[in-house]
């Protein structure tokens, strides 16, 4: 009987193979693979796949092109994904930081394949002809972002809701890395240029998507330390929705909040990765090198949005948020000036950021010149990591 | 009839079948399988609402798109499966071998961590550090069989539950470690030494071909081990009976020991090549739910290493299959390849089932007892 088991098994290897070469008919049409660490129930991941959508609409593609696969962790199995995609797309993208070293494993073994992850920060130094790094200049959609939060803690304070000095913020981050800093940094500076009496306080959750630890960070920051503004940077609905309960005002990211929270929206900012899927998948199709590892959109790309403001926002922060970004895109307005901030009552003119990031978590490229920090132009990903005055963390991430 | 007989029939007997003829138990096994796929698969067009047959098409292509992680898959569980038959034969429900594994691959990705830029400098270098890393490793696993073996023979503790529970401690001891190596600034280290290479088995046709001729040949030995010598029999002594095994003078303590240390060398050896050859890195997840299927392989193959293989290739084709399908379909998460993967192996379970049992239902007995 296991004799015939056994041969059983065979013929089904054998039946299996035919069929599979049959079926395997190579790479046919162009297709573009994205890899997900969550689904569209993430603000964060829908952000990415929206854009996705819209590109390879503005693109003329077909979606059955692309090879959308979702709930991939930051392990073994990005680079198990990456490497089934790299069978039949031409190009493969990845939406989250932890998919990095896997991605750039696939990238070794498929070399006729693209593969682009955004957030990362190894493409500068891998050496890869392949591997590519995206991010934006999302700091500045932050600032732009800080400036409506910062009006509407003056209208709170005229309307004697709040004293100046209780125009506290409360920011619910999901870990201490420098792309939470960098985002709560340039968005409490934004606030503080026209708030001046603005402070911040920052609550960690350890965890890019909790929904019960982003609504018990916001309850926190709103209950017990006396924050009157909420924003955030992490990826489920936990901290807007705490907002529009108690009635407190919320500065979203990664996309709008109004349909969910319409009392306490003020404003959203996001990156839209269209243009930088349209331009990767472009050359990709045409067959063009990218010689640039790094790509960093901005509000001139388009890559970097702010949505509607919502009712709940002040009178004329539209205007004062387009004027702002018409100097930022002129360069005549800097988010990270010098002049702006202080690190323990000094002004910061020399600061060496960890840019080449070889894990030794150790900084070696001087990023202020010309009187501002250079963020996101020697590597897309942020590596902003100062801790300025008047921001305080209350936690530590874990 | 009486009263007391009456009380005492049940509606349903379940008796051990007389063996059935090959032939017959062979077609019972064959249609299950093929009749539950093609329900999986109605069930995939129901949620799908495509092609029907070119679903099965897409399960086919995706589970051979790429050959070596077939193969690496249907090893790495046929490799688990072998770890646990020693135990299982004997009767000792070793449920840790998730664990086992973890704390051997954990050891050998510190020590890989550790050590990669002395392993970097020369290819010397790096066999040293490979063999220590084998050697570390699968101490660290025996260690973690052993455990329960100990508080088995002289506690009389349950190991199902102990081995269980060695999972878990084995899963948090990974994320601190991991947390440890990357200095708190992220979640684990990603692949160690992915520049250099330190510490990583060299790449002979396919980076996964050494990894699967190793379990090939650790296979063999097990098979021979279990069916050719003392040792062998003495674990299946004690599997039919540890009173038997007591009274033909057998230290039964000694030799569950023993066994258990035979499982976590295995271990040992595959926690070393998912840390050199496999993944270079590791997470609490690592070994996925291997331990568990692999007792579902072992079970459904009679301990039989080579009809194990034969069902680690069925169910590491369907796995590969069933989320190219999730992917290429838009399923959302393997979740849905679980379910059909599930359905199948539950089906078969069932023909197994009345393929060693006959049911029978007491129709006139019960009728008696009415009256």
């Amino acid at each position: 009987m296991k004799k015939l088991f056994n041969l059983f098994i065979v013929l089904c290897l054998v039946v299996v193979s035919s069929v599979c070469l049959v079926a395997c008919g190579g790479k046919k049409t162009f297709k573009v693979g994205l890899i997900c660490l969550h689904d569209e129930s993430s603000t964060y991941d829908k952000n990415f796949i929206d854009s996705m959508y819209r590109a390879l609409e503005n693109l003329g593609l077909e979606e059955s092109q692309l090879e959308l696969v979702t709930g991939i962790g930051e392990d073994e199995s990005c680079y198990q994904k990456a490497s089934e995609l790299a069978q039949t797309c031409d190009i493969v993208f990845a939406d989250s930081f932890g998919h990095e070293d896997y991605m750039i494993q696939a990238a070794k073994e498929n070399k006729d394949v693209w593969f682009c992850h955004s957030t990362g920060t190894k493409a500068h130094t891998a050496g890869l002809a392949n591997y590519y790094n995206a991010f934006a200049s999302i700091y500045e959609g932050r600032y732009l972002a800080g400036i409506a939060a910062g009006m509407k803690l003056n209208e709170m304070i005229a309307a004697n809701e709040i004293t100046a000095e209780q125009a506290i913020i409360g920011y619910v981050g999901a870990f201490d890395y420098a792309e939470v800093i960098s985002g709560y940094t340039s968005f409490f500076l934004g606030a503080r240029s026209v708030c001046p009496s603005a402070t911040m306080k920052v609550r960690y959750t350890s965890s890019w998507y909790d929904f019960d630890k982003e609504k018990s960070a916001a309850e926190a920051l709103m209950q017990n330390d006396g924050c009157v503004l909420i924003s955030q940077h992490a990826d489920s609905y936990g901290a807007p929705e705490a907002c529009e309960k108690a009635g407190v005002p919320n500065v979203a990211y990664n996309g709008s909040t109004a349909a969910k929270c319409p009392n306490t929206y003020v404003v959203s900012s996001k990156i839209d990765w269209a243009p930088y899927y349209e331009y990767m998948i472009q050359a990709k199709m045409d067959g063009e090198e990218v010689s640039e590892k790094d790509y960093t959109g901005s509000l001139s790309t388009g890559s970097v949005k702010l949505d509607a403001v919502g009712s709940c926002a002040a009178a004329g922060t539209q205007a004062a948020i387009d004027a702002a970004a018409a100097q930022l895109k002129a360069g005549t307005l800097h988010v990270f000036d010098i002049n702006t901030f202080t690190v323990d009552g000094q002004k910061v003119t020399s600061h060496l950021a960890d840019v080449d990031d070889f894990g030794d978590f150790k900084g070696e490229t001087e990023v202020i010149k010309d009187g501002y920090f250079h963020e996101s132009e020697y590597r897309s990903a942020p590596y902003f990591d100062l801790r300025i005055d008047g921001i305080t963390e209350l936690n530590k991430a874990e | 009839m009486s009263e007391n007989k009456r009380t005492h029939t049940p509606l349903i007997s379940v008796f051990k079948r007389e063996e059935l003829p090959r032939s017959k138990s062979i077609m019972i096994r064959v249609a299950t399988f093929v009749g539950s796929f093609f329900v999986a698969m109605f069930l995939c067009f129901l949620v799908i609402k495509e092609n029907y047959f070119g679903i099965i098409g897409t399960m086919f292509a995706g589970a051979v798109i790429r050959p070596w992680k077939l193969l690496m898959d249907t090893a790495l569980l046929l490799a688990f499966g072998i770890a646990i038959v020693p135990a299982f034969k004997m009767k000792f429900w070793n449920m840790g071998a998730n664990g086992q594994v973890l704390v051997g691959a954990l050891v050998s990705i510190v020590l890989m961590f550790y050590l990669g830029d002395f392993a970097a400098k020369s290819t010397i270098n790096n066999i040293l550090l490979l063999l220590l890393m084998l050697v570390c490793s699968i101490i660290a696993s025996v260690i973690w069989a052993v455990i329960p073996a100990i508080f088995k023979v002289f506690f009389k503790t349950n190991e199902t539950l102990f081995t269980l529970m060695m999972n878990y401690i084995a899963g948090g001891l990974v994320a601190y470690v991991n947390y440890v190596l990357a200095e708190g600034k992220k979640e684990s280290p990603g692949i160690v030494n992915a520049a250099t290479e330190a510490g990583w088995f060299p790449v002979v046709v396919d980076k996964y071909f050494l990894p699967i001729v190793i379990i090939l040949i650790i296979s063999v030995l097990i098979y021979f081990y279990m069916s050719k010598t003392k040792h062998g029999y003495e674990i299946s002594v004690v599997g039919d009976s540890i009173n038997t095994a007591k009274y033909v003078g057998m230290k039964t303590g000694k030799i569950i020991i023993r066994t258990l240390i035979v499982s976590g060398i295995i271990c040992g050896i595959i926690g070393f090549l998912y840390s050199s050859a496999i993944n270079h890195s590791i997470n609490q997840y690592t070994c996925g739910s291997l331990g568990f299927t692999a007792v579902l392989v072992a079970w459904l193959s009679n301990f039989n290493p080579l009809t194990m293989g034969g069902i680690s290739f069925v169910l590491a084709f369907l796995t590969n299959g069933t989320s190219k399908v999730s992917s290429i379909y838009r399923l959302g998460t393997n979740d849905f390849s679980n379910v059909i993967i599930g359905l199948i192996f539950f089906s078969i379970l069932i023909s197994e089932f009345f393929i060693r049992f006959r049911v029978r239902i007491n129709k006139r007995n019960r009728k008696e007892g009415v009256e």
